[in-house]
């Protein structure tokens, strides 16, 4: 290039022309795509790193005397301490079933319900309002909802059963159903609001109600889109971890009842990580033949779900277009065969032709016994809709409480001290500085790794991959990461980050667990981004002769900037409330802010959980302090999230 | 014509085949500069778009493709400057006969090319930036960094685009404030800076207003005696008023390639008279 330029300099405004066949693409240009090209493989290191560390782990855990694979699969005791410990899974397991089935009782009906009222009978207004509102339900940290349950669900259903443990699985349950809550609803409201409208007029020119309506014709269109909302709320119940670990309690018991204490899978392995059980025990290690187990129930309700969006996916583009292509290709065919299709339908008219008349005394309706019928169907819609509505209102109704009751019980604790002085070992002198200081570092840290990275497999996905089998099998497994529970990456924390590359319970394996998790939701998030920008700026680029590359840098990412940050900062703020994959790794106590990032750390969530099984009552007002500010803090990225993509859509001229 | 046919002589090295099109296409020898289309077939994931097309389109003309809906069209303009590249499971063979080479060999760059065959595309598609970035840009990725230059060379193009006495004391607003007629010019300009020799045009004012449309047509008038233009239209008075050759196209095939004036006047072919006349379907 820099020859051309040369020339050029002189002075004719004429510019000088390489010869067609002399590569443009420099050099330049082929380092930045193969960059591109790796940084998306991480995808297949993120997923050897998990298959690893959870074979690896069990492996080890197999090789202990005590431990064997049948007694693992089919045995019925799990008393994993003790000098007869015995490694059955069943019971981990049916309270796994326990939780999560509960838990979709719940929120199944609920959520589809939701759903349902806001597809079809909220106005605008209400629907973009309510809409936010139930995803907000979403962001706030399992953390608060595991506080949530214990402290404020846990005495009433203690009132109301007084059978009822301390801990016990139905609070746990309650809690969880409104955390997944907001899956079940905006998946089902997509495929609720993506039935066709004509298949609604059909009905409603039939005489059907709307309510009848909605029930016969458009829930069953959309029922394949419900099902994998569903499946998805069940993965995600599945791989919970802090509400059973804090509320639901921690013994195996499989007996199936609700009023119990039980013990999760999820909730096990959390156990292992605070020091309760003593490390390199066939207790400890067990964790990882858990984790497997728990890793291969999630991914495949998770397959399952995505091949039923998937499929909802491409069926909605074929009917919506046969593509210009293919309709060409269709009508020269039929033109070479001479038959068009418009010629073979009169054709076939003629031929039937109609023969009989209509004969309208026949009478299979009997009018008279049709009175008050519609009015009892309209009564029964009017009952329908009113239920639908109630649903969305109880998801409301159990938002405001829990922000009320964590504001009045926080706020009190809330002292300039608390915030900022360094604590001491007494009771009055508990402060969150080193917490807030962690959890801000934590985060820096993780933008600074995840970032580059997830953007950077984005571009490469969006702009620059050809459909190849491995870029589809990447794809594919950057999709079904995004469903890996999430305490299943603080294993991998502690087995790759802690363990194997040595880095200790520091800052920065913290920041890399995080930023594992949070990288398909950033590649996500900014393909969307990068989708948005319009087609015509790539083709006007290169139309004028700009490479890939330049295209890309130039016009492509300028223009996706905004939607990026946005999607960034709300991955950010999932993994600054997440507590279970820094379960392992953060420490229970620090005095001061970390100084480096090989220096350990402790969090706010992790903070707010060690406070929250405090045996002193006064550290669960210290938690629901911390909570406060954790949530103000959250709130403040989601805000600032929600005004940039505002701004730059008013700024926006195309 | 004649002069075209001296410039093949002096550069000598053309090897260039000509179109074997029977009575349909236009049988005239090409020259250097000609565009000489051999056999071209195109396929989207298998599926034939583009059946057997040649022609030669001749230099400093304006050649029009006219047809149907869905009848390849643009898809056979955008193979000139292999704009198909870029769009997944478009496939392509034959060649493309063009200043001695055969551009749609995998040794032609693509980038290199579309710095010499410049387009404009049926959406105006100005970049959301001021109207001298957007000019200045592919200037710029030429690696012409001097602003007296860059300046002179948007002055230079908004002048040939006849936008200049229009925009010449707002060139640092935003390029989405013109009107669609006025952003349709600034893409031709900005297709301009980069002293293409061929402009293919995607349908250029179909997304325009008459008066809009007028002033474009002008403008390719103008154009066509420094550059070969190329200009897809559904518009059939469009493409009797501005070209000087027209080939018909019909279910990916070139059914007739001729003068402008003949096509129109008598054609050869029935299907040609039967689209032209409005007797079609």
């Amino acid at each position: 290039m820099k020859a051309f330029v040369g020339i050029f300099g002189g002075g004719a405004a004429r510019i000088t022309k390489p010869p067609l066949t002399k590569k443009v693409s420099r050099l330049s240009e082929r380092v930045v795509l193969s960059t591109l090209f790796s940084a998306s493989s991480i995808a297949v290191f993120i997923s050897i790193a998990i298959l690893y560390t959870l074979l690896e782990g069990s492996y080890r855990f197999f090789q202990f005397d005590e431990v064997s694979i049948t007694d693992f699969l089919f045995g019925t005791k799990w008393v994993p301490s003790g000098s007869n410990p015995s490694f059955g899974i069943y019971p981990l397991l049916s309270d796994t079933l326990l939780i999560t089935g509960g838990t979709i009782l719940i929120a199944g009906p609920i959520g589809i319900a939701a759903a349902l009222f806001l597809s079809e009978y909220a106005p605008m207004r209400l629907r973009t309002f309510a809409k936010p509102v139930v995803e907000l339900l979403a962001g706030i940290p399992s953390i608060v909802y595991g506080f949530f349950a214990l402290f404020t669900i846990g005495p009433i259903v203690r009132d109301i059963f007084p059978e009822a443990t301390y801990f016990n699985a139905l609070q746990a349950v309650i809690v969880m159903s409104f955390m997944v809550l907001p899956i079940i609803v905006s998946i089902s409201d997509d495929s609720l609001k993506s039935v066709p409208k004509h298949l609604r007029e059909a009905s409603m020119a039939m005489g059907a109600t709307k309510w009848e309506t909605s029930l016969k014709v458009v829930i069953p269109a959309a029922s394949s889109g419900i099902a994998a909302s569903v499946l998805l709320g069940i993965a995600r119940a599945i791989g919970e971890t802090m509400v059973v670990t804090l509320a639901a309690g921690s013994i195996a018991g499989g007996q199936w009842s609700f009023l119990k204490e039980v013990q999760p899978m999820t909730s096990f392995i959390a156990q292992t990580a605070t020091g309760d059980i003593p490390p390199g025990t066939s207790q400890a290690e067990a964790a990882f033949a858990v984790g497997l187990m728990l890793f291969l129930m999630t991914f495949l309700v998770n397959w399952i779900a995505g091949r039923i969006v998937l499929r909802i996916k491409k069926g909605s583009i074929v009917k919506k277009e046969p593509g210009k292509v293919e309709k060409l290709f269709r009508e020269h065919v039929l033109q070479k065969k001479g038959t068009s299709q418009y010629r073979s339908v009169t054709e076939g008219e003629q031929k039937t032709g109609r023969s009989q008349k209509i004969d309208r005394s026949w009478k299979f309706i009997d009018k008279d016994k049709l009175k008050g019928n519609l009015s009892r169907r309209k009564v029964k819609g009017y009952f329908g809709v009113s239920i639908t509505a109630l649903s969305l209102v109880l998801a409301f109704i159990f938002l405001v409480y829990l922000l009320v009751e964590v504001f009045i019980s926080g706020a009190g604790v809330i002292t300039w001290d608390f915030l900022t002085a360094e604590p001491g070992f007494r009771v009055t002198e508990a402060s969150i500085m080193p917490a807030i200081a962690g959890s801000v570092s934590l985060m820096l840290l993780t933008l600074l790794l995840s970032i580059p990275l997830g953007v950077a497999t984005a571009v490469y996905f969006n702009e620059i991959a050809k459909d190849t089998w491995y870029t589809r099998f990447l794809r594919r497994l950057i999709q079904n990461l995004s469903g890996v529970p999430s305490i299943v990456f603080g294993l991998v924390g502690l087995a790759i980050f802690v363990r194997l590359f040595d880095f200790g319970p520091s800052l920065l394996a913290g920041s890399m667990t995080l930023a594992l998790m949070i990288m398909p939701i950033i590649v996500v998030a900014s393909e969307e981004a990068l989708k948005s920008v319009p087609q015509g700026f790539r083709e006007a680029a290169r139309g004028v002769g700009a490479t890939r590359w330049q295209t890309v840098k130039h016009h492509v990412l300028p223009n996706a900037v905004p939607g990026i940050i946005t999607g960034s900062i709300l991955a950010l703020s999932r993994a600054i409330g997440e507590t279970a994959p820094i379960l392992f790794i953060g420490a229970m106590f620090a005095k001061t802010a970390p100084s480096g990032v090989m220096d350990s750390f402790v969090a706010l969530p992790l903070t707010i959980f060690f406070w929250s099984r405090h045996a002193k009552t006064e550290f669960h007002d210290f938690a629901s302090g911390a909570i406060l500010v954790l949530l103000v803090l959250l709130l403040t990225m989601n805000a600032i999230a929600i005004f940039i993509r505002y701004r730059s859509q008013k700024r926006r001229d195309w | 014509m004649f002069f075209t046919f001296l410039k093949s002589e002096k550069r000598g090295a053309v090897k260039t085949v000509a179109p074997d099109n029977g009575n349909k296409g236009h049988d005239r020898k090409g020259g250097y500069n000609d565009i000489q289309i051999n056999k071209v077939n195109i396929y989207y994931f298998g599926k034939q778009a583009i059946r057997d097309v040649s022609m030669t389109i001749p230099e400093k003309r304006v050649t029009a493709f006219i047809g149907p809906s869905g009848c390849g069209k643009s898809t056979l303009l955008r193979n000139i400057n292999r704009m198909n590249d870029d769009i997944v499971g478009c496939t392509y063979n034959g060649n493309i006969g063009w200043q001695g080479l055969d551009i749609l060999q995998k040794k032609v760059d693509p980038v290199a090319l579309r710095r010499r065959i410049g387009m404009v595309f049926q959406k105006p598609n100005p970049f959301p930036r001021s109207i001298f970035d957007n000019i200045a840009y592919g200037p710029k990725l030429l690696g012409i960094r001097n602003k007296k230059k860059l300046k002179e060379i948007v002055e230079k193009s908004l002048k040939d685009a006849a936008l200049w006495d229009e925009v010449k004391d707002r060139l640092n607003d935003s390029a989405m404030g013109l009107s669609g007629g006025q952003q349709q010019r600034l893409c031709i300009a900005r297709a301009l800076a980069v002293e293409p020799d061929v402009i293919l045009m995607d349908e250029p004012c179909s997304a325009l207003d008459p008066i809009a449309t007028a002033k474009i047509e002008d403008l390719i008038n103008e154009l066509k005696k420094e550059y070969t233009v190329v200009i897809v239209t559904h518009n059939m008075q469009q493409a009797a008023r501005i070209s000087d050759f027209t080939g018909f196209m019909y279910l990916g095939e070139l059914i007739e390639f001729g003068k402008t004036r003949q096509i129109f006047e008598r054609p050869k072919e029935e299907l040609t008279e039967r689209y032209i006349t409005g007797r079609f379907g």
